[in-house]
C-alpha cells in the first residue's frame, strides 16, 4: 500500500472515531505554542502531540481550528502586503502538448508540463517572486474555485514547488473553465 | 527538431523494499525558465542541489532549459542515486550517446562533480548483477572499487560492462554535449585561423596559376 492510501485510510478511520471511545484532553497553552510553530513550520509535531491529535478527536478540532486561523492570519498579511492571489488565464487550449507558462500575476507563475505525448499526465511547477518568498514560507496551496487542491506544500529556498497532476482530467481544459488562486497552506 | 527528449537510468536501492529503481528526466528544449519540476515536492530540494553539481561548468543557455524529474518508486532513503539523476538529466538535456540499452549508476555526487562511495555496496552490487546482460552499463564510484572484488568480477562475467568513476565529467562520453561558450569561442578562432589560411593559400595558388598561364601565353606569342 503506498503512502497516499495509508493517509486516506487513517483519515478516514480518524473521521469516525468517536469522542466517547477516545481519551480527552484539552489543549494547554504550552501545546498550542507548539502547535503554532508546526503550523508555521518552525518546528515538526513532537511525538507526544502527534499521539495526542491520533487519540483525541477534540484535540484534533482545536488543531484544525488553530489551523485555520493560522491561514487567515497569514491571507491578511498577504493582503497588506498586497499580495494579489488570483491566477487568470483566458487563451484557447493549444492543440499541440508542450509546456504551458501562466505568468499573469506578478507574484508567482505556473508552468504546465507534459508528461507524454497525448496530454494526460502532467506536472506543475510553481515559482513565487523574490517579494513573495518570505510571506509564503509557511506554505501554500494552489487552488481552483471549486476549491480543489492543484499543488501545496512549503516553498524551497528558491521560492520553488513542484508536484505531479493528481486531479481528474486536463488541467488545461480545467484552466479554461476555473479560476486560480493561491490560498495559504 | 524536437521540442521534449527523455533519458532513463536505473539505481539499486538498499534497505527493506531494496531493488532498482529508475528515475526519469525530460527535458523540455525550447522552454528555457530554469524550471526543475519533480513529481514529489519533498525530493526537490535535494535534486536541485545534486543538479546544481552535475551542470557545474555549463553554459547558461543550456543550464535553463527545463526539465522534470521522476521516479519509478519515490520511497527511498540516502543520496546514492545521485549519479543516475545527474547522467539521466544530462541525456535528456543533450542526447543519449553510446551502445548501451539500459544504464544502472550508483554514486553519491558532490561539489565539483566529485563522486563518492556509496554505503550498502555489495547488496547494491548484488541487486546489479541479478539483472545486468549484455548491452548494460553498471557505473559505480571508483572509492567502492577496493571492496567485493569478487562480485565485481561476476558482474564483468555477466557480459554487462562495468566502469568505476571518481569524477562526473569522466563520463562525457554518454550524452551529446555541445560546447559551452569558451569552447565555441576556442573553435570559431581555431576554425578562423584555418578559414584565413586557406583564403591565402587559394589566393596564392590562384595568382600563381595564372601568373604562369600570362607567362607562358606571351612566351608562346612572343614566338
Amino acid at each position: 500500500m503506498n503512502g497516499n492510501k495509508q493517509l486516506k485510510l487513517l483519515a478516514a478511520l480518524l473521521a469516525i472515531q468517536e469522542d466517547a471511545l477516545a481519551p480527552t484532553a484539552a489543549a494547554d497553552a504550552c501545546d498550542e505554542v507548539h502547535w503554532q510553530e508546526a503550523l508555521t513550520r518552525k518546528s515538526a509535531l513532537r511525538g507526544n502531540a502527534r499521539k495526542a491529535l491520533l487519540h483525541s478527536p477534540q484535540t484534533r478540532r482545536q488543531f484544525y481550528f488553530m489551523a485555520d486561523v493560522t491561514r487567515a492570519e497569514a491571507y491578511a498579511r498577504w493582503k497588506q502586503a498586497g499580495i494579489e492571489t488570483a491566477l487568470r488565464y483566458r487563451a484557447a487550449a493549444s492543440p499541440t502538448v508542450e509546456p504551458l507558462k501562466i505568468e499573469s500575476n506578478p507574484h508567482f507563475t505556473l508552468i504546465l508540463f507534459p508528461l507524454d505525448d497525448e496530454g494526460k499526465t502532467w506536472n506543475l511547477y510553481l515559482k513565487l517572486s523574490a517579494a513573495f518568498r518570505p510571506l509564503a514560507s509557511a506554505g501554500i496551496r494552489l487552488v481552483d474555485d471549486r476549491g480543489e487542491v492543484w499543488l501545496a506544500g512549503q516553498p524551497d529556498a528558491d521560492g520553488e514547488l513542484s508536484s505531479d497532476w493528481q486531479l481528474e482530467g486536463s488541467p488545461l481544459e480545467r484552466l479554461l473553465q476555473h479560476q486560480l488562486q493561491i490560498q495559504p497552506g | 527538431m524536437r521540442l521534449q527528449r527523455e533519458a532513463v537510468v536505473e539505481f539499486p536501492t538498499a534497505g527493506v523494499t531494496g531493488g532498482l529503481s529508475q528515475v526519469k528526466a525530460k527535458a523540455y528544449l525550447t522552454s528555457h525558465n530554469d524550471a526543475k519540476g519533480c513529481s514529489y515536492s519533498n525530493r526537490l530540494p535535494e535534486i536541485k542541489e545534486i543538479l546544481g553539481h552535475a551542470r557545474d561548468g555549463e553554459d547558461l543557455a543550456t543550464i535553463r532549459t527545463d526539465v522534470v524529474i521522476g521516479f519509478s518508486d519515490p520511497d527511498f532513503e540516502g543520496c546514492s542515486y545521485g549519479l543516475a539523476l545527474a547522467l539521466a538529466d544530462k541525456r535528456a538535456r543533450f542526447g543519449e550517446r553510446g551502445p548501451f540499452e539500459r544504464i544502472i549508476a550508483t554514486g553519491v555526487l558532490s561539489k565539483q562533480g566529485i563522486i563518492s562511495r556509496v554505503d550498502a555496496f555489495p547488496k547494491k552490487l548484488a541487486l546489479v548483477l541479478e539483472t545486468l546482460g549484455p548491452n548494460s552499463l553498471f557505473l559505480f564510484p571508483k572509492e567502492n572499487l577496493d571492496t567485493e572484488i569478487d562480485l565485481l568480477e561476476k558482474v564483468a562475467v555477466s557480459g554487462g560492462k562495468m566502469r568505476a568513476v571518481s569524477q562526473f565529467g569522466e563520463l562525457r562520453d554518454l550524452w551529446q554535449e555541445g560546447l559551452n561558450r569558451s569552447e565555441q569561442y576556442r573553435f570559431m578562432t581555431h576554425s578562423k585561423g584555418y578559414f584565413i589560411k586557406g583564403l591565402i593559400f587559394g589566393f596564392s595558388a590562384v595568382s600563381l596559376i595564372t601568373g604562369v598561364s600570362i607567362f607562358l601565353f606571351r612566351s608562346l606569342a612572343s614566338q
